[in-house]
């Protein structure tokens, strides 16, 4: 028999279950710390000056984007991560990094590398840091340009999302020998010189330069994140393992769930965005266009890198890899049932 | 090669400002195209000294860990009934203006510092502004937490976005934030981080956090310890900011000291809030509003700050000395103001008790008991046709068109009048509290006149719920379309005392 005690607590019934847009949105229930942390918590109304940096918009508008939403919390971050649940998400996934480091350190298994893999390495893998900082500037804008908390506070996690991973890539650089000198600067000159980055530059360089926020998303997480992270994480490791290094698969998991976690607000934010009764064809019309221009771009901009596929000992099939890429691709398009042409 | 040896600070530039490259493919204007209007001259953003090295890993780390902790204080909280136990219900109504008038602008300052992380063509301030964007959503979603439960037992807690993008009174910090994020990335960086968060968070975050703690308020206690190691990586960002901007350029110098003359006046105006509330509104007082501001004010920001940046040619704000003078009269002022209106408003206030009135004449001397006392006095003896049993101002009352308070300013040289500027500008005329606020809307007039003032708002039929159906029904319409319910009128007729009474009468520890 389960024997139990009972505290007296004086009990006093609740005036309200929660704040009332709450209750008036979900009815008479308490909410989640995240509906709290997010639903109508940005300014809406009234305000007070227009910006002097930019003409005829308001502080918060919804025409910093040509993607709109009749209600802007019908998105809802399936991850419901807001800052606490975020931060201590994203501590305890770090926490494996910092193990493997020790582990790594341990068994001195970065000095091991050889050169000759190192000089693949520091060509194809280093220099993407410049690419992920680059996705934290245009998540940055996403998260103020952006309209309805739900939708700015899963670009300004993305964003850190992204900052970390170029910081993690920094800290792999830090732990590897140096044959050919400085590793930061030769993977600087890589980024701006190196043909098999030139097109990718190109392409983020002038997605830098975008207003609209959510043609940025689909130009970062629609486009480039879905063909970067599997030709990288994917098949580039895979590759490598061929070769003989598995050292680096560890990180490559973990970059690619990053990736994957940020692909579930993505992808249901762009659900959402099209399935929006009254701009739902709207959204679709500028969603497939710019899509089909940005994947398209990036799909060319990836075909220097079968120059990276010429590896040291196994030389691999660009050709495969490509297709694998482009099957991913399309499969996330297809699930969002969007008309994508790359 | 051996791996070369690197200080932290080389390896922190690795981290950080090392992952930036020069565009080759467009113009670095078209990724960047507000960072030259605002006229600040950069020579170097290289010369940038980070405030503090912090990585994003050790980032997640630390906040993960603060936030374990204040999430457990708080549950623990709300499951003891520690509302139960404050000094008294009254205390709330200092945390409702602090979640309807502060918590959105955390919000606001979260989105702007995105605006600069995004905008500002330097790495390292934008490493250092994207961390502090974290921040400031982390302070809104706790505070938001943390009036939650106050929210399910109290009035005053059940709407704040939407009261503070209407009320009339969180206009006042409204516009304050409006001013600063519809800046270019240089003005606003310099209004927040500098004027704001170095000059002024003490003055505001002290007494709202002592007060919690002297008052029972355990999570806004907790909040406040824990945000401090926030708050210290904003102050040395702000001092860095300005340092560095007065260093690049002489042509900067003019420009940092009008933005410094603007925002010091602008955030001294909106802290007039806490003056009122620290002198009126805590059961328990933790210091006099002069006593704050001649401790952070007079002696950490104008003897010390100030001292430190006359090396820069930089001198102490413009309307500095008015701050000074006003300082026995400004919190009386503003809480009178509020007393007085209260049947707009979603929150409470009371004719100070007999004790208090003495506390006030001591903190005082020279200024309670001789312009002020009497009219709370007089306060008891008026009847209105309104709840609550004394004076309310039944209209409504002109605004200062910068900052938006009632022109209630007592004169300091003149204490038995009300300071009353104006400014004629463009064929219709323009009213101020101050020379501070008059002089903000000469430097940038075609900015102020824009400004959505409340009265105004009503007069012109924007703020009905439904078209009142005849005179006494036009304060009902706006009450129902700011959502003020029962949050409103005199403590002491409220709900909140009613049910506190109710929840207190078999305890025998109740202070009233």
């Amino acid at each position: 028999m389960a024997v139990q005690y009972e505290i007296k607590q004086k009990v006093i019934e609740p005036k309200r279950l929660a704040f009332d847009y709450l209750l008036k949105r979900y009815g008479n229930r308490q909410a989640s710390r995240y509906e709290e942390a997010t639903v109508d918590i940005q300014q809406r109304e009234n305000f007070h000056y227009r910006p002097t940096w930019r003409e005829g918009v308001e502080i918060f508008d919804v025409n910093y984007s040509e993607l709109k939403l009749t209600d802007y919390y019908s998105f809802l971050d399936p991850r419901q991560f807001y800052y606490y649940t975020y931060n201590a998400a994203r501590a305890k996934n770090y926490e494996s990094v910092d193990k493997y480091f020790e582990f790594c350190e341990e068994r001195g298994l970065f000095e091991k590398v050889s050169d000759d893999w190192l000089k693949v390495f520091n060509r194809y893998f280093i220099p993407l840091r410049h690419l992920e900082y680059a996705g934290w500037v245009l998540l940055c804008g996403v998260a103020r340009f952006g309209y309805g908390t739900s939708i700015t506070q899963c670009a300004m996690f993305n964003a850190c999302d992204k900052y970390a991973n170029a910081q993690l890539i920094t800290r792999i650089g830090f732990e590897l020998p140096e044959p050919d000198g400085d590793i930061f600067e030769n993977a600087k000159k890589t980024w701006l010189e190196d043909g098999i980055f030139q097109p990718l530059r190109e392409y983020v360089e002038k997605l830098l330069t975008v207003q609209d926020w959510g043609e940025v998303l689909i130009g970062q997480n629609l486009a480039i994140d879905v063909f970067i992270n599997p030709l990288v994480h994917i098949e580039l490791d895979n590759l490598a393992v061929e070769n003989g290094v598995s050292l680096f698969s560890f990180f490559s998991k973990y970059f690619y769930d990053m990736y994957k976690d940020n692909m579930r607000w993505t992808e249901k934010l762009f659900e959402v965005l099209l399935a929006d009764p009254n701009y739902g064809e709207k959204n679709r019309k500028f969603i497939e266009s710019k899509l089909s221009h940005y994947a398209g771009q990036i799909s060319k901009a990836i075909d220097e890198f079968s120059d990276v596929f010429k590896m040291p000992k196994k030389k691999g099939d660009f050709k495969i890899a490509k297709e694998n890429v482009l099957k991913h691709a399309n499969e996330i398009y297809g699930k969002l049932g969007l008309n994508v042409k790359i | 090669m051996a791996k070369k040896k690197l200080t932290l600070a080389q390896k922190y530039h690795i981290y950080t400002r090392g992952l930036d490259w020069e565009p080759t493919y467009v113009s670095k204007k078209d990724i960047y195209p507000y960072a030259e209007y605002e006229g600040i001259k950069i020579k170097d953003w290289n010369k940038w000294e980070d405030p503090f090295r912090m990585t994003v890993e050790a980032y997640w780390k630390y906040q993960a860990e603060k936030d374990r902790r204040f999430y457990a204080i708080l549950d623990g909280f709300i499951q003891n009934q520690g509302h139960l136990t404050l000094s008294d219900a009254r205390y709330l109504n200092s945390i409702k203006l602090f979640i309807q008038g502060v918590t959105p602008l955390e919000y606001m300052a979260h989105r702007g510092f995105a605006f600069v992380a995004r905008h500002l063509p330097g790495p390292g301030p934008r490493t250092a502004a994207f961390f502090q964007s974290m921040d400031e959503l982390r302070h809104t979603q706790i505070e938001v937490h943390a009036a939650s439960n106050f929210n399910k037992y109290y009035d005053g807690f059940h709407s704040m976005t939407h009261m503070h993008d209407r009320v009339w009174y969180l206009s006042v910090p409204k516009s304050y934030f409006d001013d600063a994020v519809t800046a270019g990335p240089f003005e606003y960086i310099t209004a927040i981080s500098f004027s704001f968060e170095y000059a002024l968070t003490n003055l505001l975050f002290v007494p709202f956090m002592s007060g919690a703690a002297y008052n029972g308020d355990t999570p806004t206690m907790t909040f406040g310890f824990s945000a401090q190691s926030d708050e210290s990586r904003h102050m040395t960002l702000g001092l860095q900011v300005v340092k560095f901007l007065l260093e690049q350029h002489e042509d900067n110098v003019p420009i940092i000291q009008r933005w410094i003359d603007k925002w010091w006046w602008r955030g001294y105006r909106l802290t007039s809030l806490v003056g009122a509330m620290m002198d009126y509104m805590l059961p328990k007082r933790v210091m006099s509003w002069k006593e704050s501001f001649e401790l952070y004010i007079e002696d950490q920001i104008l003897e010390g700050l100030f001292r430190d940046l006359e090396r820069y040619g930089i001198r102490p704000p413009l309307h500095m000395n008015q701050s000074i003078k006003e300082k026995e009269f400004l919190s009386h002022d503003v809480y009178w103001i509020l007393f007085s209106f209260t049947f707009a408003a979603a929150f409470h206030s009371w004719i100070p008790k007999e004790e208090e009135m003495e506390w006030l004449a001591e903190k005082y001397p020279r200024t309670f008991n001789q312009y002020y006392r009497w009219r709370y006095e007089k306060a008891k003896e008026a009847k209105t046709p309104l709840p609550g049993d004394r004076f309310y101002y039944i209209g409504l009352p002109q605004l200062c068109q910068v900052c938006q308070i009632p022109m209630g300013f007592t004169n300091p040289d003149d204490p038995n009048n009300f300071v009353q500027r104006y400014v004629e500008y463009e064929g219709e005329i323009y009213h101020f509290c101050s020379d501070g606020c008059k002089w903000i809307f000469e430097q940038e007039p075609e900015k102020y006149v824009q400004a959505w003032l409340p009265v105004h708002e009503i007069y012109k039929g924007n703020c009905f719920a439904e078209p009142p159906k005849g005179p006494d029904d036009v304060v009902p319409q706006v009450l129902k379309w700011y959502n003020i319910q029962t949050d409103n009128f005199d403590y002491f007729v409220s709900e909140d005392y009613k049910n506190w009474k109710e929840w207190h009468k078999d305890m025998a520890t109740v202070v009233v």
